[in-house]
Order: C-alpha cells, then structure tokens, then sequence
C-alpha cells in the first residue's frame, strides 16, 4: 500500500472538499474508526454532485477519524460512545439539508462515478434507489442475511428486488421517502424499506457497486458472526411490522379456505 | 492349449489397459467419472459380491417360508396386514443388522418366500417395516386420469385405513375411487380450499402413521416406505427431501425462498426448503394431536408449530414432486395466486412465532443505541 512508503497517512496534504451551503445531495457516512479509508471517501463523495456536502458521524471513535474528517472539511456530528449500526445513518438524515441523501460506509472506497446512477435515479422520480449487488447467489446454500433479504422483498410482494436491500450500501432516498419513512426508522434499514414500499414509494433496485468485501462475514475471528443475527432480527423486525400493517397474511388470498370445517 | 491362450489374451488387455491408465496426465482426472474398483479381469463379467445382501435375502426367504408353515392365516382376516405383521415382527427384532438399502429385495424375499410355501400366487405387495397402524390421506379434485395409478400403488401397501376427500370435484374422480377400492370417501360438493382436506382427513383417521398425498401424482409403493420407517423409527414428521432437485438459489422461487427462510429463522437450517406445505409427507399420532388437525390447513403454520413443540423432524425420502409439479395452471407466471397464497401462509406462521417468541424471535439488539436515533417508534 503507498502510505506505508510515507510516515504521514494524508500524503496531499490540505487538500479539503468544500461543502455546499444549500446542497442539492446529502452524503451521510456512520464511522467509527476509518482513518485508512476516511480521506478517499471524503473525497469521492464531494464529488457525486456540484452541490454536495458531507455529513460525517463519528462514533465512539479512538483513532482520530472524527477530526480527519473535519480537517478534511466534512461536516462532523461526533459522539464519545459507539452507537451501533445504521444509528448514524438516522442522524445523519436528520442533519441533511439536501434533496437527496446518499448513504455510504466508512469502509469502503467507492468512486464518484459508481454513486452517481443512484442519485440520477431520485432525480428522475424514484424514491430509494437500491444497489443491485446481493451477494453470492449462485450456490446451493446460502448465507443467512441474503436469504433474509430475499424473504423479506417475497413478503413484500417485490421479489424483482431479488435480494436488494437498504442493509446495502450505497443507496439513496428523495426527501419525500425521509419524510415518508421516518429518520428514526432508517436505523433499522429492512424495516424501512418496508415502510418504503408499504407506504406505495418508488422504489428501485438501480445499479451494481460491488461491495463484497466490506461484507460481516468476511471478517476474520467470528465464528457465529454477531453482525449475522442482528441483520436477520432486522428483517423479521421488518417482517412484524408489515405483518401487523397488514393481516396477520400480508393481505395474500388464502383463495377462500374453509377454515371453519374442522373444529 | 485354447484355455492358456485366451488367460494370455485376457492378461494382455489387461496389462494395456492399465498402461493406458498410467499414461493418462494429471488434468485428464477432473471430470472423470467416480473411481470404481479394478476388478481382476477373470472376473470381469461377474457383478461384485454383497455378502451382507445375499445372505439376508437368503434368511429373509427361509423367514417367510417358515411363518408361512407356522401360521394358517384365517379367510376373514386381511392377508396383507397379517402377513406384514410376521415381516415387521421379523424384520423389526433384526433392523440392527440388515442393511436399509436392502430393504426392498430383502422385503421381497420374504414374500417369494411366504407366497412359495404357502402355495399362493405371489401377490405384488410392498411390506412395510412397522407393527403400528398406518392410514393414507390422498387429497383429490380433478383426479380422473392420475387417481387410479394413485389407489392402485396405495392398495399395495397393508394399510390399515385410506381416506380420500374429494371436494369441488366436476369429473369422475369420485367414481373411479368408488370402483376401484373401499376406500373411506368424503365427499364435498363444493371446493375446500388448499390444505383444508388434509385437516378433515387427520380428524378423520385413527391410525399411529398417517401418510399425506395428492391425488394427481402416482408414486411406487416401495418410495413411499421410507416415509413411514421415518415415523416409526421414531419421527413425529417425515418430509419429502426436495433439496436434491433445487437449483441454486439464484434460480428459486418465491415460495421455496420462504420455506427455507422460515425454517432457518425456527432454528432448524438442516431442513433447508422441506416442508409440509408439500406431499408426500408423514405424521406421527402425537405430531397430529400436538398441533391440531385445524392446523395442518395452514402447513408452514403446522410446521412452526412442531418445531416450537420440539417434535422430532426429519426428512428421510427424496422424491422428484418438482420436475412434474411444474406445469400446472395456476402455478406458473409471475402472478401466481398459489404462490402468493403460500408466501402468506408463511407469513400467518411468523406471525405465530412472533406473538410467542417476540418480534425478532429472540435475535435481540443489544448493539444499537437507538435512543440516538430519535423519534417515538412506530
């Protein structure tokens, strides 16, 4: 990797983005300790659209990736405490002036070019526009949270969305989806997605961005991946509320069973 | 001598052979066939010995020809049930040692050898390997071509009750059925709906095993065997294994999708996508009074309900229900009422385990804060 050459980790110096004051896209970016990958981030997300401006929320950070970021000229929300998963993500909605807001991690480095169909997507009508990437599928067996994810698109009666999720990053929403689904509830993302599409938005599966490697399973040490059954209650998070939305069936015909025959 | 030349000639292309083996490189090994055995070449034209199997099938023979001489078995009484009771008696004191793979040439011995001794035509039945009662279901609409191969296979079995509820019938399934066999008919004028016969059926029976099929697709005596071994080895559900006959995942559909997510989400990932939304499958007495008759109308529901109860489950057949099932008016295209009827289905079951077990099924989060997220919850 090039910075082991050099002692510093920021090898070009100064170089800052500038936020827009009235930003058409909002990029919200949940980290924690990111400091390899922050600066190229930063970057790549000022320059999905001209009006753009970068919401950064550390939490919990011990490395110093909250004042990167602010060095860097992302707007900075820190807090001393880690908060978990996609929590940022609500905050970081809730702090958004723009049209847009386009969710990424702090764990990878994803260019410019590859964020941009997505906000295309939302400037053409669509509410959440999706990543396309599901993961590996063409196996007999499969992993526990892209099974979940298919379930839930089946439930909720879109399975063109295969195995897209809000879990995946990136995606992007209109304003109307925030307002439709609520900031607090994107901390629960297959939730969400299921007020999103409950709810009658626009919602897409858009465009590919291989995120494979950034994915819970991969990393090493965990035998049972506690990432794993936290994403799985998610969807049946997910799945309950739509239950109780609905009927206890989806509103799925049972084609008129006669239940009643046997006591 | 004419005898020497041909072991010469035979050592010979023996010899070839095993150098062309050699000469074949490293990268030529990856899709060969599975590596067999190298039989010397004298022996080439005699099938390999199972010693195991030859001498079962022998004791099973003697075994039948002895119960033949011993019992003299009353015109009244039903022969095939009396008859399986001396197999199973037989067959249950030495399961331990008699190789499963087996059971249908050493069942079949057993019968040669009864029929032999006891003078009577060697009737085609298939023995079963339980002392315990067995009723089958069969589930029947529009059945007229399928029903008789359907009853003709179950009459081969000593089963000690068939029920088959036909309902919302318009041809001659009823008919035939009457004709053909005494089996116990419940008849509806009107359509049930899915799954509501097997519920009435269940209520219906009184046996310890009950066998669950439809009347559209006939299956052999013999693969249905397995089914009841499962129950009476003790299982309180034997499900049909489809795994073997799914694609890869990419390629399933909605419905099995839902079936294997809700069986992960029980805690029971080894049963994949089986289920008993499908036939053919068994229930054991205790699995029937456990979840209810009312229940089995709803299967992944049923389903849910045995795993919470800790019923033993298993799936100890494989039988191709797919390939066939997949023409069928109502089952194909994108809006598929059946299906989504199903998924439904699936969702009625969750909502079971949620009200139970709580929303996430005690997968809590215990990671997030989302006081921070803000907001009242909804």
């Amino acid at each position: 990797m090039p910075s082991r050459k050099r002692k510093q980790t920021i090898r070009r110096g100064p170089f800052t983005i500038r936020n827009s004051g009235s930003p058409k896209v909002s990029v919200v970016i949940p980290v924690v300790n990111e400091r390899k990958t922050l600066a190229r981030i930063i970057r790549q997300a000022a320059r999905v659209h001209p009006e753009t401006e970068v919401i950064v929320i550390a939490n919990g950070s011990t490395d110093g990736s909250g004042q990167l970021a602010r060095k860097l000229g992302a707007r900075v929300i820190s807090y001393g405490e880690r908060l978990g998963h996609d929590v940022g993500r609500s905050i970081g909605a809730r702090e958004a002036k723009g049209e847009m807001i386009l969710f990424t991690d702090g764990d990878i480095v994803i260019p410019a070019e590859q964020f941009r169909p997505l906000i295309h997507a939302i400037e053409n009508g669509v509410d959440v526009a999706l990543n396309t990437y599901t993961g590996p599928i063409h196996k007999n067996t499969v992993h526990s949270v892209i099974l979940a994810k298919h379930a839930l698109n089946t439930a909720l009666a879109r399975s063109d969305l295969s195995g897209a999720s809000m879990t995946t990053i990136p995606h992007a929403i209109s304003r109307r989806a925030l307002h439709v689904i609520g900031a607090e509830n994107l901390t629960v993302p297959p939730k969400a997605l299921a007020i999103a599409i409950h709810q009658g938005l626009n919602v897409r599966a858009v465009h590919y961005i291989d995120v494979g490697r950034t994915n819970p399973r991969r990393r090493k040490g965990f035998k049972k991946d506690p990432m794993e059954n936290l994403i799985i209650g998610d969807h049946l998070e997910a799945l309950h509320w739509f239950i109780v939305m609905t009927d206890d069936r989806g509103h799925k015909s049972d084609l008129s069973r006669n239940r009643d025959i046997v006591g | 001598m004419s005898s020497m030349r041909r072991r010469i000639v035979r050592e010979k292309a023996a010899n070839n052979r095993k150098r062309v083996k050699s000469r074949r490189s490293a990268h030529t090994m990856v899709g060969r066939k599975k590596w067999k055995p190298h039989v010397p070449s004298r022996l080439a034209v005699e099938p390999a010995v199972d010693h195991s199997m030859d001498a079962w099938i022998k004791e099973a023979y003697d075994a039948g020809g002895r119960d033949a001489s011993l019992h003299q078995i009353h015109e009244a009484v039903d022969h095939k049930r009396c008859i399986n009771q001396y197999w199973s008696g037989w067959f249950l004191s030495n399961s331990k040692s008699i190789p499963w793979r087996n059971y249908g040439s050493i069942s079949n011995a057993y019968l040669d050898g009864y029929s032999r001794r006891a003078g009577i035509a060697r009737p085609n039945w298939v023995l079963i390997p339980t002392n315990r009662t067995v009723g089958v279901i069969v589930m029947v609409m529009n059945e007229e071509h399928t029903i008789t191969g359907v009853i003709e296979q179950l009459q081969r079995l000593p089963l000690n009750e068939m029920i088959v509820i036909v309902n919302g019938s318009t041809d001659n399934s009823f008919s035939i059925v009457r004709k053909i066999s005494d089996a116990m008919i419940v008849h509806y004028s009107q359509p049930l709906g899915h799954d509501v016969g097997r519920a009435i059926g269940a209520n219906l029976a009184y046996s310890d095993i009950l066998l669950f099929l439809d009347g559209d697709m006939p299956i052999y005596a013999e693969h249905l065997v397995p089914f009841i071994y499962g129950i009476e080895q003790g299982l309180d559900i034997a499900l049909n294994d489809i795994t073997p006959f799914l694609g890869v995942f990419s390629s399933r559909d909605s419905v099995t999708i839902m079936k294997e997510f809700i069986n992960r989400s029980m805690g029971r990932p080894d049963l994949q996508a089986n289920s008993l939304t499908a036939v053919p499958h068994a229930l054991s007495r205790k699995a029937v009074e456990e979840i209810g008759c009312k229940h089995l109308i709803v299967p992944p529901k049923a389903q849910t309900i045995a795993i919470r109860k800790g019923l033993n489950i298993g799936a100890p057949q494989s039988i191709d229900v797919i390939t066939k099932n997949r023409i069928r008016d109502k089952n194909v295209g994108s809006s598929n009422p059946v299906a989504d009827m199903i998924v439904g289905d699936h969702l009625e079951a969750l909502e079971l385990a949620m009200k139970a077990d709580g929303e996430r099924l005690a997968l809590h989060d215990s990671i997030r804060n989302r006081s921070f997220a803000g907001g009242s919850g909804n």
